[in-house]
Order: structure tokens, then C-alpha cells, then sequence
């Protein structure tokens, strides 16, 4: 991913208070990279999610909101969403699980394999993180560094003033520190997109 | 358990108690013993408000010892709400404690002769029933607060608010939890008017001096808890999901997955998801001193619930459910959580159904009674149940009832009873279910294990679409049996999943009971419920035109799916084929 090409906001943060930014990762960030290939090559080979960790915990995944069941025969085009969840209760859950027994409850939305490959280039691909897998891959992402949609950031940095203030250490935009006050004057809703880096102090 | 207490509210002179063996009910627990009284006691034509109608409030077969999860209760009647048979369940403390002191049923039946309402006190001594009218109208937190004054704090209370006073149909019955708070609630079918009916405000349970219920084989009952609770623990769902968020977690992936009902099923996707998720509700909670992962009962290991306090860090509620969070919020356009936490609080106190009382608003919205989004006018209709004025009496009557005063022609009803969380043309098994159950729409009802993890009554072809058809015959059955044992529905994760859980399952309650129990066992109780209460549905005057979905789930697509609901009517008359 090239991440130079995008405004940049690296925050360092209090590492007990980071879990409030997962919320952004619920909502959806922005990854740049090859598309054209399967569900499981994006999240393996572009968003190096191990494929051990893939095949254990990730066992619910939306492709454009359709139930995943074969991560190899799902496409990521140009514009696709993936959302990824760890395992869910309940039978409407249990029938999102991928390949479960449960799948038939659901074939009204299930993602079909697509019939013809797509070309391999480079596109945008909205990724969501639910419950656990924001919980576990979060921070590595976050450390890493997430594009956001600044209307996006700017309503949560607003409306998460306080904890943010209690956990900010140092800010960074541009690669220029900035007084941690000054980070809520910033008017991030002007911005198309930014990448949002949040380390651990 | 080996007794049942049967209370005559109508007798001359006063409510009469007997206490009897359980004859013909013995070896039943919970679901299978209320819909076995209410199929052999209830005559299925009569009003349900009426004194011939019974309620039966049973704990299941293991409540009383030390078997983990094992603390759910049943309630039984004939439901106000649909005119079939009801089973509502509910967590909270009383299964265990009504299990110590012995009782495997109470049945309150007739009808009192005047307005008095009564106060039933069972220890192990035995039972006393008073007249308190000072009791009248109270909420179930106020209620609660009295009897901890006049009984102390070792007790469990099952008790009505005042919609199950004004015998409404949408009306619970509240279960206090370890914190002696009323917030756990039979809540479907109106089993709270039955209550109120009967004129029974409140039974106060103390099972003080009374020792666990023992199992038959000591050491094999004991193993067997061990890897069952192991089973749980390991499990991704059990162990992990639902302690950390609670039933909430399901919010994102319901409404990724598009069948979310939004604004009263128009849609299945919610902008405000997110608002309002578990990863979100589970924050709110943390950052103001609430509780996260919080048992409803004690024994419990998964621990679902939690506390949610509001702004200024004080006690609102227990975690609202995901069916609640749903209902009052993304079915009402509302994404303000401490709205819905409010308007929970409001349910467990006015002793209402939260889904039905969301799924109401929502039709009440679509009348043009409040806007979908206006959380402050959506709690101002739920005050109005509580005050019981006439448009209070109508809400509280439930979706259907409001639908046909309002002239609203999507009223998202089975049998009269309102959808739950999941938009059965997303998820068409599930809409298998809320057509064909002998309850009325409802999630619970096929939920637990198919056969191909029992490994009997043969295999189904999941990839199939006559496949649903199968699988929610088989999730029916294998729910009726859990619903019997007394153990949460939660544990069905874990059966799923760990073949070896279910024999742990098995174990557990062939070490209580003595006898060896087979997969088949498991079976051929969930059908025999089953059968008594598709039975009593029939003669009550319901038939195979009676399981289907409302005609607008066939007609109207879901966005953002674009689907109907495609299952044929020949195929939903299958599903009781066995």
C-alpha cells in the first residue's frame, strides 16, 4: 500500500485507553492494493492475516454483505467490502458461519463464486473488523496504519474527546508533531481521506 | 422435585394450595412439563383470561443442583397474544431455588371472585398466600424493593408489573437475578396476563435450610459438569463472543449480513449499526463503571449479561439484549443506546416484552404515532403502556392488535406474535421457523442442534433448499428438549460444534437421573412436546394455513439483498412430517 500518497495522522497512545479507536475498524477503513484475486489471497497475501489465524478464528466473512462460504472461489474486485467476524451466537449467527451446516438457512444472500476471474489491479477495498478480530488484529492494523474517511474521524474524534485526551501522549500530522490540544481544532471533515496511525506509547 | 403445587384462586373462601405428586408428569422438566399440563389440563377453545385457563411455571430437569447453565424456567399457558399454547422462558434465580424446595410445577388456575391481588410466600415450611392490595400497579423494581422489607434478601421473586395487572397481551413475568433485580422475563405470548389474571402479583421463593438437589450417580454427574463446562469454555462462542459482548455481538454481523429489520422490515441494513452494536454497548458500559461479562443466574459459565449504567455511572439495567437493542432501536430508526437502555429499564418495570413492545412502536411509528428515529417519542409511547391509558392498552396489546386499530397493513406477525431480530427473507430458515412453530413468530424456537450432530433422524443435505425445511423440523425438536432440560439455549453453540460437549450433555443428565440417555432419548422428547402442543394449537382452531409468514414477505424485496421470502407453502406443511 502506498501510504505516502494520503495525509497522515500518527497519534501515540495510552495502550489501555487504544480499544476506543476500534470502533473506526467496526466502521470501515480503506486498504489500497491489487485486487482481482480471492478472498483469501487479499487477506493472507495483502493484509498478511496468517492463514492458521484465517481457518480458526475468522469464521464468519461478508463479501459486499453476502455470507462468504469458500474464501477461495470469492473475488475481491475494485470497491469490494469485506467484513470479517469470529464466530456468532445464535442460529441466525450460526448460519452466517462459513461453510457451516447451518449455510442452506441463508442461500437467498450467500456470495456466489464468480463465473469468470477478474483482472489483477489496483483498487480500494473497504475492510470492517467485528467484535473479537477488531479486538485481536486491531492494534497490529492500527500500529501498521489505517486510511479513514475524514468525515469519518472527525466525528469521532469529537465525539471521544474525553478519552481521547486522557490517553493521547504526542501527535503527528505530516511527519510534524503538533500540540496534542491542537489535534481537535483540525477540521478533518475537509479531508477526503487520511491514514490514521495510533502506536503505543 | 418430586411435587407440584397447584393454587385454586377461585376456591370459596379463598385461594386454595394442594400439594401433589407428579403422577403422570413425572420425569419432565420445564417446556415438557408446562405444555404437558396445558395440553392435558387447558381446554384448548377456552379464553385465556378465563378461569379455566392454567399457568404453569416449571423449572427444568436439573435446576436445584449443580449442573452448570441449568437455572432456566418455563412458563406455560394458553397465550393471550396468539390463542396457541405458550412456553416463554426465562434466566434469573428462582429455577434453582423452586428446584431446591422441591417443586417441579406450580400451576396457578381459576380465577379470583374479587379485584384482590395476592402475595404467595413458599419456603420450606410451605406455603402462605395473603391478599396485599397495596401491592396494586406497583412496577416490578418497587414490587421488589417491598418484599426484600418484608422477606429479606435470600429471596427469588416471579412477579407482574402493571401491564400483567391490566392483562395485557404483551404482558412478562419478571425472575429476579443474583442481584435480586427484576430483570429477567418470560417474555413472549403474554404470559404475564395470565398471571395477572389469576390475580397473583408476586410469588416469593426462599429455599433457605434446603441443600442442593443431588444426582443419582454422584461421581458420573460430577465428570460429566466438568467436561460440559470445559466444553463451553473452550468453545469460541461460549468461551469467548458471548461473555465479551454479550447476545449484542450480533448487531454488526446481522446488519453486514443485511437482515437486520430496519424502521418495521423495510430494510435489512441501519445506518446507525454501529451506535448501537456490541462492540459499542460493551465500551458505553466499561467506560461508566457497568459490568460487561455478568451471569443472569448462578451456575451460569457463559455469561451473557452484564450492567448498564447511564451517563452519571448509576444502575439502569442489565445489558440489553440484542433482541431488545434491535427492537426499540434499529426496528424504531432509533441508534441512541441510552434510549434503549431506558426503554428496556421501562419493560422490566412495567413487567412488557421488549420485542413486542419495540416491534409495536414500530407499527405504531409506520401509523404515523411518532417518527421512525424519535427516541423521545418512542419512550413516551412505552410510558403510556405503563400509565395504561386507552392508547397505552393498545400498544400494549401488542403489534398485531395496534396494526388493526391503526389500519397499518405490515404488521410483522405470525399467530399474532411479533418477529424477532432477523429478517426472515435474509435468513429464510429462520423464516421457516416463525411460520411453522407452535409459538408464533419466534427466534428461540429452532435453534439448538440439527441431526446431522446427533447423528439420528437422518442426514440433511444442507445444500439443498428443501434443505430448510429440515433443519428447522430438526432445530424445533432438539430446542423443545433443551427447552426441557432447564439449560440455557446457549449451550447449543458448544453442542454444535463438540460432538464430545453433547455427550458431556448426555452424561450430565443421565449421572442426575439415573438412566442412560441416547441421542434418541433427546429426540423423542423435543417431538413429544411438540406434539402436545401442535395438539393443543389444533384443537384450539389452528391449522397448516395458520404457519405462514405475512404475504408482504413473498411480495415486497429486502433491500440491500433485493430478496423474498421463497419458501412454498406446500414445503412449510412439511415440516412437521416425521
Amino acid at each position: 500500500m502506498n501510504s505516502s500518497a494520503f495525509p497522515s495522522l500518527l497519534l501515540s497512545f495510552e495502550p489501555g485507553r487504544i480499544s476506543i479507536f476500534f470502533q473506526l475498524l467496526e466502521n470501515g477503513f480503506i486498504i489500497k492494493e491489487k485486487v482481482g484475486c480471492s478472498v483469501k489471497e487479499f487477506l493472507c497475501n495483502r493484509m498478511f492475516i496468517e492463514q492458521d489465524y484465517l481457518d480458526k478464528k475468522i469464521q464468519t466473512i461478508f463479501l459486499n454483505g453476502k455470507p462468504v462460504d469458500d474464501v477461495n472461489s470469492a473475488i475481491v474486485k475494485d470497491g469490494s467490502a469485506i467484513s470479517l467476524s469470529a464466530a456468532m451466537p445464535g442460529l441466525a449467527g450460526a448460519t452466517m458461519r462459513r461453510g457451516g451446516t447451518l449455510a442452506s438457512m441463508r442461500s437467498g444472500i450467500s456470495c456466489v463464486p464468480a463465473e469468470t476471474g477478474s483482472d489483477s489491479c489496483e483498487g480500494k477495498v473497504t475492510i470492517k473488523f467485528f467484535n473479537l478480530i477488531s479486538k485481536e488484529l486491531g492494534p497490529e492494523f492500527l500500529n501498521r496504519g489505517v486510511i479513514i474517511d475524514g468525515k469519518t474521524l472527525a466525528g469521532f474524534i469529537v465525539a471521544n474527546k474525553k478519552i481521547i485526551e486522557a490517553g493521547l501522549f504526542s501527535a503527528e500530522t505530516d511527519g510534524i508533531k503538533i500540540e496534542t490540544e491542537k489535534l481537535f481544532d483540525i477540521k478533518f471533515e475537509n479531508i477526503e481521506e487520511i491514514l490514521l496511525k495510533v502506536v503505543r506509547n | 422435585m418430586d411435587k407440584i403445587l397447584r393454587i385454586n384462586m377461585g376456591a370459596d373462601g379463598g385461594p386454595k394450595t394442594t400439594t401433589g405428586s407428579l403422577g403422570n408428569y413425572a420425569g419432565l422438566g420445564g417446556r415438557a412439563m408446562t405444555s404437558a399440563i396445558v395440553a392435558k389440563e387447558v381446554p384448548p377453545l377456552c379464553h385465556p383470561l378465563s378461569a379455566e385457563n392454567k399457568l404453569v411455571i416449571a423449572p427444568g430437569l436439573l435446576s436445584g443442583s449443580l449442573a452448570a447453565m441449568s437455572g432456566r424456567i418455563s412458563v406455560g399457558c394458553k397465550s393471550p397474544l396468539t390463542g396457541g399454547i405458550k412456553e416463554a422462558n426465562s434466566g434469573g434465580q428462582a429455577a434453582q431455588v423452586l428446584g431446591r424446595l422441591g417443586y417441579a410445577a406450580i400451576v396457578l388456575e381459576g380465577a379470583p371472585k374479587s379485584e384482590t391481588i395476592y402475595k404467595v410466600f413458599i419456603n420450606k415450611d410451605g406455603v402462605k398466600i395473603a391478599a396485599d392490595n397495596s401491592l396494586k400497579m406497583l412496577g416490578n423494581y418497587d414490587l421488589v424493593e417491598k418484599m426484600k422489607k418484608e422477606y429479606g434478601d435470600k429471596i427469588a421473586c416471579i412477579s407482574i408489573g402493571p401491564a400483567g395487572e391490566m392483562k395485557m397481551s404483551a404482558a412478562s413475568v419478571a425472575f429476579t437475578d443474583m442481584e435480586l433485580r427484576p430483570t429477567r422475563h418470560a417474555g413472549r405470548g403474554g404470559v404475564g396476563a395470565v398471571m395477572g389474571a389469576k390475580g397473583v402479583k408476586v410469588i416469593v421463593l426462599d429455599d433457605t435450610g434446603m441443600p442442593n438437589r443431588s444426582p443419582k450417580n454422584p461421581e458420573k454427574f460430577k465428570e460429566a459438569n466438568k467436561n460440559f463446562v470445559q466444553g463451553l469454555k473452550k468453545h469460541p462462542v461460549t468461551g469467548e463472543g458471548l461473555p465479551a459482548y454479550g447476545t449484542n455481538v450480533l448487531t454488526n454481523v446481522i446488519n453486514e449480513a443485511g437482515g437486520f429489520p430496519t424502521n418495521n422490515f423495510k430494510t435489512g441494513r441501519f445506518a446507525g449499526a454501529s451506535k448501537i452494536s456490541g462492540e459499542t454497548q460493551a465500551a458505553t458500559e466499561q467506560a461508566r463503571g457497568g459490568v460487561v461479562t455478568h451471569g443472569c443466574h448462578k451456575g451460569c459459565v457463559i455469561k451473557c449479561s452484564g450492567i448498564y449504567n447511564d451517563k452519571d455511572g448509576n444502575f439502569l439495567t442489565k445489558q440489553p439484549e440484542y433482541e431488545t437493542i434491535w427492537a426499540h432501536g434499529a426496528n424504531c430508526g432509533i441508534d441512541d443506546l441510552d434510549a434503549i437502555a431506558m426503554m428496556d429499564r421501562m419493560d422490566d418495570d412495567y413487567g412488557i416484552d421488549t420485542i413486542e413492545m419495540g416491534a409495536t412502536i414500530a407499527v405504531a411509528m409506520d401509523a404515523g404515532l411518532a417518527k421512525f428515529g424519535d427516541a423521545k417519542a418512542a419512550i413516551n409511547l412505552v410510558k403510556e403502556v405503563g400509565k395504561g391509558t386507552h392508547l397505552g392498552r393498545i400498544l400494549g396489546n401488542g403489534a398485531a392488535v395496534t396494526g388493526k386499530v391503526f389500519g397499518v397493513e405490515r404488521v410483522p406477525v405470525v399467530k399474532g406474535q411479533s418477529m424477532p431480530a432477523y429478517d426472515p427473507r435474509a435468513v429464510q430458515g429462520m423464516g421457516v421457523t416463525y411460520a411453522t412453530s407452535t409459538m408464533g413468530a419466534d427466534h428461540t424456537a429452532g435453534y439448538a442442534v440439527t441431526a446431522n450432530i446427533l447423528g439420528v433422524g437422518g442426514k440433511v443435505d444442507a445444500l439443498k433448499p428443501e434443505g430448510q425445511i429440515d433443519l428447522s423440523r430438526n432445530l424445533q425438536i432438539a430446542t423443545a428438549a433443551i427447552d426441557s432440560t432447564g439449560m440455557c439455549l446457549f449451550i447449543a453453540f458448544a453442542i454444535l460444534d463438540q460432538p464430545d460437549t453433547f455427550q458431556a450433555l448426555l452424561d450430565l443428565l443421565s449421572g442426575f437421573t439415573g438412566a442412560n440417555l441416547t441421542g434418541d432419548d433427546v429426540v423423542a422428547l423435543g417431538k413429544s412436546v411438540l406434539k402436545n402442543e401442535r395438539e393443543f394449537n389444533f384443537e384450539a382452531g389452528f391449522s397448516s394455513k395458520h404457519d405462514r409468514l405475512p404475504d408482504y414477505f413473498k411480495n415486497e424485496p429486502l433491500p440491500p439483498h433485493n430478496v423474498t421470502f421463497a419458501v412454498k407453502d406446500e414445503d412449510l406443511d412439511k415440516v412437521f412430517n416425521w
